[in-house]
């Protein structure tokens, strides 16, 4: 984030940075895994979107708590087991009281420790302000992940089953377009989104940091 | 030396106390999730074997899947009322479209007649495969009240009027209604090769 | 029984590869897909340096996973166990590739710690897990699995630099018409599901 160091940024910056202006799926094409193989069903997209959000709260604050201690040369690794352990956790509480969304995530929630919004916010943000604002900016780019995978699983869902929530819509009047749900139509969603996304917010895309994580490593 | 020790014992510091902190964590889990799982079995025996109330697990022996059909199961539980023999449910995993499998529970009477077909987890294509699992349609409804004489065939476009052991595969999902099929036949054959009492000859 | 073990072999390679293309079918390793696919000459090297890294990862994990863990009943150690090597052998591959070789370090030498964060790179091992290979079958499809991610990203670069050339609106340049361009490139994997019908 654009923010200076040691000026702390006001909620209100932090909540329309993360859900609007600097998006992390559908402006900064971070986490986008999950977004393209869970979002079948606005359940499940809403399910990971929460899931993800609890643990980037967690990670955030915790990472912000520790950031006088950890030194530079093991930073990544630090903030990686921190990540794990935390999702690991998520994990546990999903097989024991959630147990449906437990099965339709499968092995996309361990993945969420591959999610790169997770160290991204760990670098950019919880790693220089305190753990009251990190945990807010987990909370908000955690909303705004969950803001992009409800979308994109609402068309999906919409298109290819003929539901919304599960609730019948158009399934008995017309056959539903498969292949909305198969992976084709993840990423044709995903397009249509970040599309319209652009259209709304008149501006050109941020530059996708999907591949590096961070902005000082751009890759050309 | 200093430089690296301290970033080491940082790591590894922190390594301990997520480990410790995970441990606690599935410890306070297990019970919950075991008690699940035990919860959904019990339903799903109960569901396709209506006629008992007490269920047993059978220990197969050794070497008992001798063909594709009993590579299928997984386990067999044999189902009593008030002390009689009342049936067996049998659980298998069947290779369908996605390689992990469907998870299906049948429940066959100590006459051999199919009672019940539950299907659990499965990653089937929605719209082609889940038509073969749905409660709603008609594939699984072949196989229920059915004591075939002979093994079960899967067959495309059924002719009005032929035997019901043939069973009617769904035009599109042949893959998802062979799976099901290779289970059933292979809970036919775990039947077969029970005596009247529910002891395996 | 030769014959039966080379036919595994054959069959999980080709379901790692076309079946189960971990870009194009489970969406594993997105970020590069998208990020590092503009030049088929990076697609390539990232895809190599995937490869590698998965396959011996996979090993590694493995070993741990079936003399400590599972053992001990600390399965709940997987997913950190498993991203700490990948971790560690990043740092090791990059060390060792910046002072031995340092023309290849040059070229690949951004992509390597990107490769840490990479989704296919932690869902190889976790997939391993999932299905219960053995260690042979789990080297092989960790083979087949980076290989599919270097045909997939390859196949699209070549897509993605013809499409540099056209006239694209504002709104679609960049990201939306690559992921439009990967829908009908994921369209024709899709054929391959039905492979191995049994």
């Amino acid at each position: 984030m654009s923010f200076q160091p040691f000026d702390t940024p006001k909620a209100w910056d932090i909540a329309v940075a993360g859900l609007i202006k600097e998006n992390p799926t559908l402006k900064m094409i971070l986490g986008c895994c999950p977004t393209l193989a869970v979002t079948t069903a606005v359940g499940n997209g809403l399910g990971m979107g929460l899931a993800t959000t609890a643990v980037l709260m967690c990670s955030n604050m915790a990472i912000s708590l520790l950031r006088g201690v950890i030194p530079e040369k093991v930073r990544i690794p630090s903030y990686i087991i921190i990540i794990a352990g935390f999702v690991t956790v998520v994990m546990y509480v999903l097989k024991a009281w959630l147990p449906e969304l437990d099965k339709a995530l499968g092995i996309y929630i361990p993945l969420i420790v591959a999610n790169c919004i997770l160290l991204a916010r760990a670098e950019m943000f919880a790693a220089k302000y305190k753990p009251f604002p990190s945990l807010l900016d987990g909370l908000f780019m955690g909303l705004g992940f969950t803001l992009a995978l409800f979308t994109i699983s609402t068309v999906r869902e919409i298109l290819g089953s003929g539901t919304w929530f599960g609730l019948v819509l158009t399934k008995n009047l017309w056959a539903p377009a498969v292949l909305m749900i198969l992976p084709p139509g993840g990423f044709l969603a995903f397009g249509l989104v970040i599309t319209g996304m652009n259209k709304l917010t008149n501006g050109k895309i941020a530059t996708p940091m999907c591949a590096t994580c961070s902005p000082e490593r751009c890759a050309p | 030396m200093r430089e690296i020790l301290k970033p080491a014992l940082v790591l590894l510091a922190i390594c301990a106390g997520v480990t410790v902190v995970l441990a606690l964590v599935f410890q306070g889990t297990k019970p919950v999730i075991a008690e699940r799982a035990a919860a959904d079995l019990a339903a799903a025996k109960s569901e396709v074997l209506a006629g008992a109330d007490a269920f047993s697990e059978l220990k197969l022996p050794e070497g008992f899947a001798t063909d594709e059909f009993l590579q299928t199961i997984g386990a067999v539980y044999l189902g009593t009322k008030n002390g009689l023999y009342r049936g067996v449910v049998v659980r298998a995993l069947s290779r369908g479209y996605e390689a992990a499998g469907v998870l299906l529970t049948i429940g066959l009477s100590n006459e051999g007649v199919v009672t019940g077909i539950r299907v659990g987890d499965h990653k089937e294509t929605p719209g082609l495969g889940t038509k073969v699992l749905d409660k709603a349609q008609t594939y699984l409804g072949q196989y229920l009240n059915l004591k075939p004489a002979t093994n079960l065939l899967l067959v495309k476009n059924k002719t009005a009027g032929a035997p019901s052991h043939q069973i009617d595969a769904i035009t599109g999902a042949t893959i998802t209604s062979r799976a099901v099929w290779r289970a059933v036949q292979g809970a036919l054959e775990i039947s077969q090769k029970l005596t009247p009492e529910g002891a395996w000859k | 029984m030769m014959a039966n073990i080379v036919q595994q072999i054959v069959i999980t390679l080709l379901t790692a590869i076309l079946v189960e293309n971990l870009v194009l079918s489970k969406f594993l390793g997105m970020c590069p897909f998208l990020g590092v696919t503009q030049k088929t000459s990076t697609a390539a090297g990232m895809g190599l340096a995937v490869t590698f890294v998965v396959v011996v990862t996979a090993g590694l994990a493995w070993i741990l996973n079936y003399t400590l863990l599972v053992p001990n009943h600390m399965e709940y150690l997987q997913t950190m166990t498993y991203i700490l090597i990948i971790a560690a052998l990043v740092q090791f591959v990059e060390t060792v590739v910046r002072k031995f070789i340092p023309p290849l370090y040059k070229a690949l030498g951004i992509y390597l710690p990107l490769i840490t964060t990479n989704c296919a790179v932690l869902g190889v091992p976790l997939l391993n897990t999932a299905k219960n290979y053995d260690l042979l079958m789990s080297l092989v499809y960790s083979f087949g699995a980076g290989a599919g991610f270097t045909l997939a990203l390859i196949l699209f670069s070549g897509v993605r630099e013809r499409m540099d050339k056209a006239d694209i609106p504002a709104t679609l340049r960049g990201i939306p018409s690559a992921l439009f361009a990967a829908t009908l490139v994921s369209m024709s994997f899709f054929g391959f599901q039905g492979l191995f019908a049994s």
